[in-house]
């Protein structure tokens, strides 16, 4: 009786599995395998399953438009976005985690507010800022933008982070003669190294990604990757085929780079890391 | 005798250690008062303002709270509200309730679990503006592979984004493929903090799975589903990138939610100062539930 209950339960499991995970990679897997289909097969029905693979789009995406340059600026921007939120972030996190101070109760909060207010009211007075700054198509702008999202979560997971680090470990390097400074130095700092790669990470996800400011405060000179896909979408149609293969640049790297931090991703995700 | 060496120390540094606290925390102040507060603050000034970019002429009028009396007799603001309204409750349940089915599922003990939970957390690596192309493709009514597939099951062929009674409804099921891995794994890893020894006594009083799931599970949950609905009901008025690719609001106003209405305000049409007023009514709806959000968090312990 048992017996059968198990076999009938593992076999339930497994269809449940299945089908979810045929829902969640088919279409990532089917725009992959589109991306190296010639425009006659990406669009017959029924589809074509078997053929043989190509080259052509991703020839062409790189020989009609500057797809290299946008590589650039998508790099350029999510890096120093990191950088910035990261170093200037994770100390203010850690002095949160250790120190009570005037404020080292509310200014977490205050700050996590910001976060939460959506990214299409910012961009109202960002873009009637940087034009009068004259900073519209620099990367600065972007970085600006994207900077008043990361900074605020970076405080919150890395004080997170800072929090399970045992006090006692740097007060014992300072009975040691470690200074403040040093201590924070040679003993938390590579404690909290998964820590601040992983933070890091998600930084440069969020800002690789990110598409409504790059949209409005880009030009010819930085538009990234998110912002060519769109432009794609023409008023005389659809270019496909190199739509796909600019999909699989933009996507593989974030793909790698998630799964590398599978493990602390939901402390991220609860704090608000993935932005609708 | 290095004990009170170490004390002396102490109070001295005790002073120096607030300097430190504050002096670590000022670039971020400073940061954060530039880039978020300022431009809030502006945005705010902004909306007490009438200015149309595409008219520099009329130039910056100031008109008081004339826009915000204007949303409140605006229908396309109410119409636009109600489809946020409906699109935020059918997708935040949908995510919740799915989210949670395959977090009990995860939960079981399986051979490749790991990998599986790697599986489930692709669509919220891949950028959404990709999502929302992506998906325009699957659902294209002439060469989507959706309606091949659906023609098997015997559903007549659809035009899932042309057809105004269907727009939303699409819309709605893109935003939920791409973020209730985001509640699986929230709601997973709440599930896993749950004590075990609680499950073996209640087994041991022969309850069912039905009662444990009831009144253990839920219960000992609730701050992490309060979590997930908290920050999935503020997500969903940060959704642009999906609507911009899929829909553009359309058709007619078929998807336009808040969010997509202040961007045709303020950047197809260019009423800065309305827009900005419009964007205030979503910064208050926000602020709101994130007071909520905000409560729940030292439950959670992140």
């Amino acid at each position: 009786m048992s017996l059968i209950r198990k076999v009938v339960g593992n076999s339930l499991l497994g269809f449940l599995l299945v089908v979810t995970f045929l829902i969640v990679l088919f279409p990532v897997a089917w725009t992959i395998m589109s991306s190296f289909k010639l425009q006659v097969d990406m669009f017959s029905i029924p589809p074509v399953w078997f053929f043989k693979p190509t080259l052509l789009y991703y020839i062409k995406i790189f020989t009609d438009k500057p797809i290299f340059k946008s590589i650039l600026n998508s790099t350029v921007i999510a890096s120093f976005t990191t950088i910035i939120s990261v170093s200037v972030g994770s100390i203010a996190a850690y002095s949160l985690a250790r120190f009570k101070f005037f404020g080292s109760r509310s200014l977490p909060v205050v700050i996590l507010f910001g976060q939460m207010i959506p990214p299409i009211t910012f961009i109202i007075p960002y873009f009637i800022l940087m034009r009068k700054f004259a900073l519209l198509d620099t990367h600065m702008a972007v970085i600006i933008t994207h900077t008043c999202f990361t900074l605020s979560f970076v405080v919150w997971l890395m004080r997170s982070f800072f929090i399970s680090i045992p006090r006692e470990l740097e007060e014992a390097a300072i009975i040691d003669g470690c200074s403040q400074i040093g201590a924070f130095l040679r003993v938390v700092v590579p404690l909290a190294a998964p820590g601040l790669a992983t933070t890091s990470i998600f930084c440069f996800l969020y800002s690789w990604n990110e598409f409504l400011y790059a949209l409005m405060l880009t030009g010819v000179k930085t538009q990234t990757l998110p912002v060519v896909a769109a432009s794609f979408v023409t008023p005389i149609g659809v270019l496909w085929g190199q739509l796909f293969s600019l999909v699989v640049i933009v996507m593989s790297p974030m793909l790698i780079l998630g799964i590398l931090i599978r493990k602390h991703f939901v402390k991220g995700l609860a704090l608000g890391a993935v932005k609708g | 005798m290095k004990r009170t060496v170490s004390r002396m120390e102490g109070i001295s540094s005790f002073l120096n250690t607030r300097k430190l606290a504050y002096l670590l925390v000022a670039p971020t102040v400073v940061i954060f008062a530039a880039i978020t507060l300022y431009p809030l603050l502006y945005s705010l000034h902004l909306s007490f303002f009438s200015w149309n970019l595409l008219r520099p002429s009329l130039g910056k009028v100031f008109i008081g709270l004339e826009n915000y009396r204007r949303i409140v007799y605006d229908p396309v603001f109410w119409y636009s509200l109600k489809t946020t309204l409906y699109f935020m409750g059918a997708s935040v349940a949908l995510q919740f309730l799915i989210g949670l089915g395959l977090a009990l599922l995860f939960n079981v003990e399986f051979k490749g679990r790991s990998v599986a939970r790697s599986i489930i957390l692709v669509p919220l690596l891949i950028t959404p503006i990709v999502i929302g192309l992506m998906w325009k493709w699957l659902l294209n009514p002439e060469f989507g592979i959706l309606n091949y597939f659906l023609s098997f099951v015997g559903v007549s062929s659809k035009s899932w984004l042309g057809d105004p009674s269907l727009a939303l409804f699409t819309v709605i099921i893109v935003d939920v493929w791409h973020l209730t891995p985001f509640a699986t794994l929230v709601l997973l890893a709440g599930l896993q903090a749950l004590p075990e020894p609680l499950y073996e006594a209640a087994r041991i009083d022969g309850a069912s799975w039905w009662k444990m799931f009831r009144y253990i599970t839920l219960p000992l949950l609730k701050p992490v589903i309060l979590v997930v609905l908290l920050l999935r009901t503020i997500g969903t008025f940060a959704t642009f990138p999906e609507i911009y690719a899929l829909t553009q609001g359309g058709p007619g106003r078929a998807t336009e939610v808040l969010g997509f209405l202040v961007y045709r305000t303020s950047f197809k049409e260019f009423h800065m100062g309305y827009g900005a007023a419009l964007s205030y009514v979503m910064v208050v709806l926000v602020l709101v539930i994130a007071l909520f959000y905000i409560k729940a968090l030292p439950e959670l312990e992140v």
